[in-house]
């Protein structure tokens, strides 16, 4: 039986912004050799109101420096935020004061769930955009290209696809099964045949959104995206 | 001001996490929701716990009462030291 040809997922990338401690300015993201980032710094999101700024943690204003970036010029794009651990951050210490006290702060309840960073980020615009937001486990990377490229195949001109991260609390810690950091990148995303998302591949690995940049960055010609599946990202020279 | 509406202050900028404010940028008596500091619901629900957890009272979310003394920093002032357990 011969393998039915992958459907063809496509994009070009026209635009990105990331932020990581000790990785701040778009210059040493292009020298960036790939080292996994480390450190507890927070960007200071002086983009954004403080009214709604103070509500967003570590990894809320990594996400919303990125999304402010000037190089992204936010337009009012669809945005879908893919983050594998989320606000694991905030959950561990409000499940404690659950069990301890009774009472969780309804302020930090309502920044727990998975979408909240990007709801702060349309309510500070004000854009009426839709938002998806993913958790993929080891195939976060992947599943946030394939969200990004049907919303391209369904007619969407242009999406902000962002991956974020930290290292998941001390009390996780003994769960972590790939090499943690500190993150946020967002990549503008448009219609076109820069690159391909292939299926079918032999072997291969899960890649992480900082390998998927590294890759982008650089000019490699094929990054193993997710061992299921034999994924594969493909980047075609014009 | 009273010691306790200084207090009440404090516990407002800790609690909401207004890093950027000072006590003596909330006006006792100016409305802290929506206009005058710009609060909103969350913060409501937020400024509760912290309440009844400094001060052992008890709050009801539905009433319109709570709204009241919700109002400015004086009108919680006056709630908590007539109502307060601790």
């Amino acid at each position: 039986m011969s393998t039915p040809p992958s459907p063809a997922l496509h994009f070009s990338l026209r635009q990105w912004s990331a932020w990581a401690p000790g990785l701040e300015s778009r210059e040493a993201w292009l020298a960036w050799d790939g080292t996994l980032p480390a450190g507890d710094s927070a960007p200071k999101v002086a983009a954004m109101p403080a009214m709604l700024r103070r509500r967003a943690d570590r990894l809320g204003k990594m996400t919303l420096e990125t999304l402010y970036a000037d190089d992204i010029a936010y337009q009012g794009q669809p945005l879908i935020h893919a983050s594998r651990h989320g606000e694991a951050a905030r959950t561990v210490p409000l499940l404690q004061s659950l069990a301890a006290e009774g009472k969780v702060s309804p302020q930090a309840f309502s920044m727990a769930v998975h979408n909240a960073t990007a709801g702060l980020f349309t309510i500070a615009t004000q854009t009426h955009t839709p938002v998806s937001a993913i958790a993929a486990g080891n195939e976060t990377a992947l599943a946030g290209l394939v969200e990004a490229c049907s919303q391209l195949a369904d007619g969407a001109p242009s999406v902000l696809l962002c991956f974020s991260d930290e290292p998941l609390p001390t009390l996780y810690q003994r769960y972590a099964d790939a090499p943690e950091a500190p993150f946020s990148l967002v990549l503008n995303l448009v219609a076109g045949h820069g690159f391909s998302l292939v299926a079918g591949a032999a072997g291969g690995r899960d890649a992480t959104p900082l390998e998927l940049l590294h890759f982008l960055l650089g000019n490699g010609a094929v990054l193993p995206l997710a061992m299921r599946g034999g994924w594969q990202l493909v980047r075609h020279t014009a | 001001m009273s010691d306790l509406a200084a207090e009440i202050k404090a516990l407002i900028i800790e609690s909401l996490n207004l890093e950027d404010l000072t006590p003596a940028d909330i006006d006792t008596d100016a409305p802290l929701f929506v206009d005058g500091l710009g609060l909103d619901s969350i913060d409501a629900l937020e400024l509760g716990v912290a309440l009844q957890k400094r001060y052992g009272l008890s709050l009801s979310a539905e009433s319109d009462e709570t709204r009241k003394h919700f109002g400015s920093v004086a009108s919680l002032a006056a709630f908590v030291a007539a109502n307060r357990s601790k």
